[in-house]
């Protein structure tokens, strides 16, 4: 059985500490007794009150929710109906706190990694790379986009779930990376729509070297946050890589 | 940051160009503009150039073209030269870093018809550009700042209802902007979505905050059911006269 080693860290961008606007990002990720292992990702809208609420609860609940329909389903069945119960979740909140459920707009990446697949779905402009075992790098999903730059899709609007994304590739790749839009231009080439390697190689090289744990990773936050970093992107900003030890 | 490790520090980034927004100031320059209403017209022009250069993003970010009238003419902003250029989005836009405010003079009368058409075409070939070239792109924005005075009997109605199609069809942000005295009536009938206001006090800096924002890619039917831009809490809303 694989074993891998999870980093992640998620940080608020320049502009959103300038107005002390809350970090709108959220990942997580949960390894089950399977052995089987779950990694999600959100970024809640900059132009919705309450996403980062939204994108907390959409990432936890799809991990709950995953961890109960894979004992039943296959991960390409499961992985719509654990978006329908974050909706439900994101919808019963909106509820509870009598706000229209806009305010909790989000998008949400989530990907299952068993014994011998990869499946990952996802609305809005996340995006997961795989690099495989020759050293390879390939887009799973791609982020969707409007016609505009800053547009896309929030599970939160009127039949989203009929724009979900989703993706399965056989056999195990060497090492995945979940991100949300804020490093999209960092990593990708974006007139091919292909992973950048000079990106990623260091990345998974890092995150083979890491503990794995459940926490966000320090050194990859303070990466996030450096001069560097910050001086290509001001928002939001999220990584989660998983490398077979 | 000395203490980050090795592999991250070796990272290497993608290149790619900036997203763009394009923006065209249509400015009133006729005859009625004479006086108090020119002065405050150069003035905005000016805290234009100077709130947006201090936002670093939309510095960056931001493609500035100017479109005077009458007569209807587009202008080269590069070094506050004010020439006149032929009316061609590859010539016409430049990105908000390098804009140097011109000094508008007073012209002649108001076609201000003509001159939102010819803005309107601008935007629309720009975006074209973008595309042709793998840029990505905000929603484009018009601003026209005037005194709310076109000629009699010009086709200025015909365009404020283009502008209104576009808008609704998300093909543009369309700000009207009154200098004193100015009659926001005829303003009002160019957008759906934003009452006009009055140029004096207006705090350009802090509608660029959306370009940092992110937004739905599907539109709303129900108005006002999604929040699609800043609040219009950004100058005094006058919509009485």
């Amino acid at each position: 059985m694989s074993t891998w080693n999870i980093v992640s860290a998620f940080i608020a961008g320049s502009l959103h500490q300038r107005r002390s606007q809350p970090c709108q990002d959220y990942a997580a990720h949960r390894l089950l007794p399977s052995g089987t292992l779950l990694l999600a990702c959100a970024d809640g809208a900059g132009s919705a009150e309450f996403s980062a609420d939204g994108a907390r609860l959409a990432v936890d609940t799809v991990l709950n929710e995953l961890e109960d329909l894979l004992l039943q389903e296959t991960p390409s069945a499961a992985l719509p109906l654990a978006f329908e119960k974050a909706l439900a979740a994101l919808s019963a909140l909106a509820q509870e706190r009598g706000l229209p459920l806009n305010v909790f707009a989000t998008t949400l990446t989530a990907v299952i990694l068993t014994a011998s697949e990869v499946t990952a779905a996802q609305l809005g402009d996340g995006c997961v790379i795989l690099q495989d075992t020759q050293d390879q790098f390939s887009p799973l999903l791609l982020p969707t986009r409007g016609e505009y730059a800053n547009e896309t899709y929030f599970i939160t609007m009127p039949g989203a779930l009929s724009h979900l994304q989703s993706a399965s590739q056989p056999g195990l790749p060497q090492a995945l990376v979940l991100m949300t839009d804020g490093l999209l231009r960092l990593a990708l080439d974006l007139s091919t729509q292909t992973p950048h390697p000079p990106f990623f190689r260091p990345l998974i090289e890092f995150a083979r070297q890491a503990p794995s744990r459940p926490a966000p990773n320090q050194d990859l936050a303070a990466w996030l946050d450096s001069d560097k970093v910050r001086s290509r992107t001001e928002d939001d900003k999220t990584l989660v890589i998983a490398v077979q030890a | 940051m000395s203490d980050i490790p090795l592999p991250l520090e070796d990272i290497e980034f993608a290149q790619n160009p900036e997203p763009r927004c394009p923006v065209v100031l249509v400015l009133d320059r006729s005859g009625s503009m004479i006086g108090q209403p020119m002065e405050e017209l150069n003035e905005g022009l000016r805290i234009f150039a100077e709130e947006i250069k201090q936002d670093t993003l939309a510095a960056l970010r931001v493609e500035v073209a100017v479109v005077i009238f009458g007569p209807v003419r587009v202008l080269d902003v590069r070094g506050g030269a004010a020439q006149e250029i032929p009316a061609d989005a590859s010539q016409a836009f430049i990105t908000a870093n390098e804009f140097e405010p011109p000094d508008i003079k007073l012209g002649g009368d108001t076609p201000m018809g003509e001159a939102v058409e010819t803005a309107l075409a601008l935007l629309r070939d720009r975006k074209e550009i973008y595309k042709a070239n793998g840029v990505d792109y905000f929603r484009p924005w018009m601003f026209l700042v005037t005194d709310g005075a076109p000629n009699p009997g010009s086709n200025w109605m015909e365009a404020a209802e283009h502008v209104k199609q576009e808008e609704s069809r998300k093909g543009v942000i369309f700000y009207g902007v009154g200098v004193q005295r100015a009659n926001l009536k005829n303003l009002a009938c160019f957008s759906d979505q934003r009452p006009p206001v009055r140029l004096k006090g207006l705090a350009f800096r802090d509608l660029f905050q959306w370009l940092s924002k992110s937004l739905s890619a599907v539109a709303q039917s129900k108005p006002g059911d999604q929040v699609a831009l800043p609040p219009v809490n950004w100058g005094s809303i006058d919509t009485s006269t």
